[in-house]
């Protein structure tokens, strides 16, 4: 198979395109995003939510490239075996690309780690990981323009599908490369540039320039709803190519028909931070565990 | 068995070696098995979704219609969630 645009062999087909054409193609798309939803401007302070997975290694290092202002933020929830091994990599990542990191953990914060909290509670762990992580996310991303996050194609179009699964509207119309818009100084609108690219494609990108050679998946991902819905959407990618897409455009386009009810942004009554009720989740949660 | 460990070197060095190894990630395994056909029949042969992987050789990413031989030595990567 050759490439499109020349007479090399191909490493990558729908496209087809060689390693440098393949390259130039995905970061012409990652730009194409940035522009088209005005994500982040040249003078922007950004920060980049890194774990040091192929996604985000995969955006710190397009953002670098391009000559953006960025530094790294690293939740280390404490999942042993795992969130260890990739810390390292982002680490070695930010070292020789000379980009700043900072890393906050649920240890310091919530006074233990995740594998602690699982240890002792029955807790489903990607929801009190997510809470977690975005109250992180957003308490230290307050002196920022922008939280860029690697989310790709196949991890919004499961989103997609696991909120009409849910008939949970107001987190269908938050959906989009841009998302929480808000004038509160509280909180950073978070942007994900690689919307439009496939998982394969961010895989194929990392490996080519030999981002990451640590493809370890959370152990905690076996007990997610999330991966029941990445295996029927990658079966139906399979057979009918494009599906994934037209979830993420059909979700775009139609922002307007599916109304959800608004919500009031308050402070939380325990923390100060924002919160759709008047006790945040994370403070629930830090309840409920009693961390 | 000199005359076949020499015979067995030789194939090796010429890339008529009697079997592929194939490494999955996933399951961190190593299978070795004789082959012919393209990289898309492999992974149909190990019933593995070529939307759910990258497949390598010697460095470098194959697309489903390269041809493979018994000599080659595989490497099929998990395209997993960061996070």
């Amino acid at each position: 198979m050759k490439c499109d645009s020349c007479e090399k062999s191909a490493i990558f087909s729908g496209p087809q395109y060689c390693k440098e054409h393949f390259c130039e193609y995905l970061e012409d798309k990652v730009l194409s995003t940035i522009k088209n939803f005005g994500l982040l401007k040249k003078k922007d302070k950004i920060v980049v939510g890194a774990s040091g997975g192929k996604d985000s290694l995969t955006i710190l290092y397009m953002l670098n490239k391009f000559c953006y202002n960025v530094t790294a933020l690293a939740i280390d929830e404490g999942i042993k075996n795992y969130r260890d091994l990739s810390l390292f990599t982002l680490k070695e990542f930010c070292e020789k690309n000379k980009i700043k990191l900072r890393v906050v953990s649920f240890k310091d914060k919530f006074n233990k780690s995740l594998d602690e909290i699982l240890f002792k509670k029955n807790e489903r762990p990607c929801t009190v990981c997510g809470v977690f992580r975005r109250y992180l996310l957003n308490l230290h991303a307050r002196d920022y323009d922008a939280l860029v996050t690697g989310h790709n194609m196949d991890d919004e179009a499961q989103a997609i599908v696991m909120n009409l699964v849910k008939n949970n509207i107001s987190a269908l119309q938050r959906a989009g490369p841009k998302t929480g818009i808000t004038t509160s100084k509280k909180f950073t609108s978070r942007v994900k540039p690689l919307y439009f690219c496939s998982e394969k494609e961010v895989m194929s990108y990392a490996f080519i320039n030999n981002l990451t050679t640590n493809f370890n998946e959370c152990p905690n991902v076996s007990m997610s709803f999330r991966l029941r819905i990445r295996n029927t959407l990658n079966e139906i990618e399979g057979s009918m190519p494009g599906t994934k897409k037209n979830i993420i455009e059909w979700s775009l386009n139609n922002k307007g028909i599916v109304v959800a009810p608004k919500t009031n942004l308050e402070e939380c009554c325990v923390c100060g931070e924002l919160s759709s009720t008047s006790v945040c989740m994370a403070c629930k949660y830090s309840k409920k565990i009693k961390v | 068995m000199l005359f076949f460990n020499i015979l067995d070197s030789f194939n090796n060095l010429l890339g008529f070696s009697d079997f592929m190894e194939v490494y999955i990630d996933k399951d961190n395994r190593q299978v070795t098995l004789k082959f012919n056909g393209n990289m898309g029949s492999l992974l149909n042969k190990l019933k593995i979704n070529p939307e759910t992987v990258i497949v390598v050789r010697e460095n470098v990413l194959l697309t489903e219609d390269v041809v493979l031989k018994n000599s080659d030595k595989i490497k099929i990567l998990s395209v997993i969630s960061g996070g």
